[in-house]
């Protein structure tokens, strides 16, 4: 069902892992960029992730790590979503070495985006995979 | 006669200023001066004041000159200039002038290195050690640490900077479920004082100084770190290095926090409280201004962000009624130093040195000279190394370790080539302490204190950053200071503003960045070797510290717990300091994950709430 509402994008930080600069820009470029974002802050669990998503009812789940923590939970929260039938596709992005993306794709991370990684490119990519068509 | 660089023709007071007769018939016109020992401060109003720089004469001839030689050599007829990061407007071209129209007082804005208002330097002497380098290391167990630390201290480094795991940071043992996938990942895992005993094994804590990258949970690091030193026989009173326990900055840029930022003020005021009194050479708090400039705040936004959580510490503490002097010493700082905006940043840092002074003296009436310096660790920022063409970083450091030395820090801690791939490799981690020694030894600009002091340009720009600096520290006050510009939002706002922007300008190609946005390449490059932590290390640290339980008096555990538990109830007060309570536990072999819960149970703990941002 076509839904006529803005992109609506829930962002969050996962695990003990405290850094929010790349999160709080990203949050600004997508607001920028005429979406609707819910930032759910930082130490949040899977388990918090998904249900803030479902509740929320978002198209795009964007998780930031600087640090080790997306090897295994990020893939907890694609689980999470996937138990309860929802399509939502999670977005990852911060401070990934390169040698993480084949796991990190083959569990159902929808995309990895690098600290270089342009803004235009994270909005670009979110218009084109939301689950909402914009209207 | 001293003269400023290059002054011919503005000789006449530039020199007298110097002249001992100038100083002595000001005091013989009655201006007090307050003696404390090798140091003097001036009363505010009542402070030497010179006629001005130079000869208003003097200048009228430079300044036809200029327009003079404007007019003829510079294309266009006029020179073109720049507007700053800092939103300062810059020239292409410095004179005295320039200098002059600032109002440069030297005896009031600068003074000599050593004296109020420390603008040009804290110490009146040259080191010559140079800048000491505590490194910054740590990795995944007490084993692999303590290998580290002695190839490092071996490798002519003055101590090391431990960075620890998440876990460690926010108060959880290796066994803890919220550990899973953390464990020894960001630094070393140090759970109980067994930990500390393996990771210091073999190392002689006099000879080095020790860094400890801890905040919500810093006064059981520090707890440890004494309770070892009592151990090896080493008096407190030897120690050096410091703690960063700033736990401000946690709640905007750093994000390891446990308790509200009230209970984690007062953790910070207990430990500073302690230590100024038993361990004078250990700076128990590091206030940081660096961690807002590496995630892209200003100068002078990081520099009155970070002053105004100092203020809201020694504001706590004054209420506490702990005399100012009583603290103040065991505060060292934490600054950026960057390569880019090189002289922005030395113009930051001299004018960050006058403004603390000022505030100490003039806000909270600190007496002992060592309460009004700014002791500081430069570090750079890690956000402008590159993956690509990753082994320009080594320039990167050796560029923002000269703006260190030559902005007068006391601890240099520079980045390894290959931290953009992950931990630093051992190849990278020797590197970067050579980079040091070859800024501290064969440049010799460590030789002459404050050498750049007198460029017109630099002398005007700090000028002009101290007014930046003032004017949005006093807005900060005047919104009801940090802990309430956290609550409303003005602090974390202003940050991701500046956040923004750094990103912005650098993805759009308005800042140079090589290798990024100038001159890249498109083949990807890696270097050969990177550390990473063995995640079957996991497993190792859990039986670890479970043995440590296992081993240890559990009655005398128990007993500790309860007793920093009581304490922990009784209001935030000078006679209810809970470093002993938590020197007793850590002594007692109680981990940092059974501490910390401890005053979870009584304080709970801190989370961020989730909003709909616009």
């Amino acid at each position: 069902m076509r839904k006529k509402r803005p992109i609506r994008v829930l962002l969050s930080k996962v695990g003990l892992d405290g850094h929010n600069w790349g999160i709080l820009v990203v949050a600004r470029a997508l607001t920028d960029a005429g979406m609707e974002v819910i930032y759910l802050g930082r130490h949040r669990t899977p388990q918090e992730i998904a249900q803030a998503a479902l509740q929320e009812d978002v198209d795009v789940v964007g998780i930031s790590s600087l640090v080790d923590g997306h090897r295994a939970l990020v893939p907890q929260v694609v689980d999470l979503l996937r138990e309860r039938n929802s399509p939502i596709p999670v977005i990852l992005g911060g401070f990934i070495p390169p040698e993480d993306l084949p796991e990190l794709k083959a569990k159902g991370v929808a995309q990895v985006f690098g600290v270089h990684t342009k803004l235009d490119d994270i909005v670009s990519w979110i218009k084109e995979n939301a689950k909402t068509v914009t209207g | 006669m001293q003269r400023l660089a290059g002054t011919e023709a503005c000789n006449t007071n530039a020199n007298n200023l110097f002249s001992d007769n100038l100083i002595e018939r000001d005091f013989e016109s009655g201006n007090p001066e307050i003696s404390l020992g090798t140091f003097r401060i001036m009363k505010s109003d009542t402070r030497l004041r010179s006629d001005g720089m130079y000869d208003e004469k003097e200048i009228e001839v430079i300044r036809k000159a200029y327009a003079k030689w404007q007019a003829e050599k510079v294309p266009g007829g006029k020179e073109e200039g720049y507007v700053s990061d800092s939103g300062i407007p810059c020239k292409a071209v410095y004179t005295p002038a320039d200098v002059h129209d600032s109002g440069l007082d030297y005896l009031k804005d600068l003074g000599f290195p050593g004296d109020y208002p420390f603008t040009r330097g804290i110490s009146a002497s040259t080191s010559k050690k140079g800048t000491a380098q505590l490194v910054y290391t740590g990795r995944a167990t007490p084993e692999e640490s303590n290998a580290q630390f002695k190839a490092i201290i071996g490798a002519g480094a003055d101590g090391v900077t431990i960075a620890f795991d998440l876990a460690t940071q926010l108060g959880y043992d290796p066994d803890n479920p919220k550990a899973a996938g953390e464990v020894g990942r960001t630094g070393v895992s140090l759970s109980s004082l067994r930990d500390w005993e393996i990771a210091f094994d073999g190392v002689e804590l006099q000879n080095i100084g020790v860094g400890i990258v801890q905040n919500a949970a810093a006064i059981v690091a520090m707890a440890s770190f004494f309770a070892l030193a009592k151990q090896k026989g080493v008096p407190l009173s030897s120690l050096r290095g410091y703690c960063q326990n700033d736990v401000l900055k946690e709640y905007t840029t750093r994000g390891n926090y446990i308790y509200s930022p009230s209970h984690s003020i007062r953790l910070g005021i207990d430990t500073l409280a302690y230590c100024v009194e038993r361990a004078p050479q250990f700076h128990p708090v590091q206030a940081c201004t660096a961690h807002f400039a590496h995630s892209g705040a200003t100068p002078p936004h990081e520099v009155a962000v970070g002053l105004a959580n100092c203020i809201a510490y020694f504001d706590a503490a004054v209420e506490r009624q702990i005399n100012i002097d009583d603290i103040a010493p065991g505060v060292e700082w934490l600054l950026a130093c960057e390569y880019y905006g090189f002289f922005e940043q030395l113009a930051k840092i001299r004018a960050m040195r006058k403004i603390y002074a000022g505030l100490l003296k003039e806000r909270y009436g600190a007496k002992k000279p060592e309460s009004l310096m700014l002791r500081f660790r430069a570090v750079q920022g890690g956000m402008y190394l590159t993956r690509q063409q990753y082994l320009t970083n080594i320039a990167r450091t050796a560029l923002a370790g000269l703006v260190a030395v030559l902005g007068g820090s006391q601890q240099l801690s520079l980045r390894a080539y290959d931290e953009q791939f992950g931990l630093p490799s051992d190849e990278a981690d020797a590197y970067r302490i050579r980079v040091g020694h070859l800024i501290n030894y064969e440049t010799g600009v460590s030789k002459v204190i404050d050498p750049l002091a007198g460029s017109y340009f630099l002398e005007s720009l700090t000028l002009e950053m101290e007014k930046k600096i003032d004017s949005e520290l006093n807005t900060i006050l005047e919104k009801g200071g940090a802990v309430k510009c956290l609550e409303n939002g003005y602090i974390p706002s202003l940050l991701a503003r500046d956040g923004f922007n750094w990103v912005k300008d650098r993805q759009t190609g308005k800042v140079p960045w090589i290798g990024v946005n100038m001159f890249a390449s498109d083949e990807e490059e890696k270097p050969v070797r990177v550390y990473r932590a063995n995640p079957a290390i996991e497993k190792q640290r859990i039986e670890a510290v479970q043995e440590v339980r296992r081993k240890r008096d559990n009655v005398r555990v128990k007993k500790a717990l309860s007793d920093l538990k009581a304490m922990a109830q009784l209001p935030a007060r000078k006679e209810n300091n809970l470093m002993p309570a938590v020197i007793e536990a850590t002594e007692a072999y109680a981990t940092i994950g059974e501490i910390c819960d401890a005053l979870r149970e009584v304080w709970g703990e801190f989370q961020e709430i989730g909003q709909r941002v616009f």
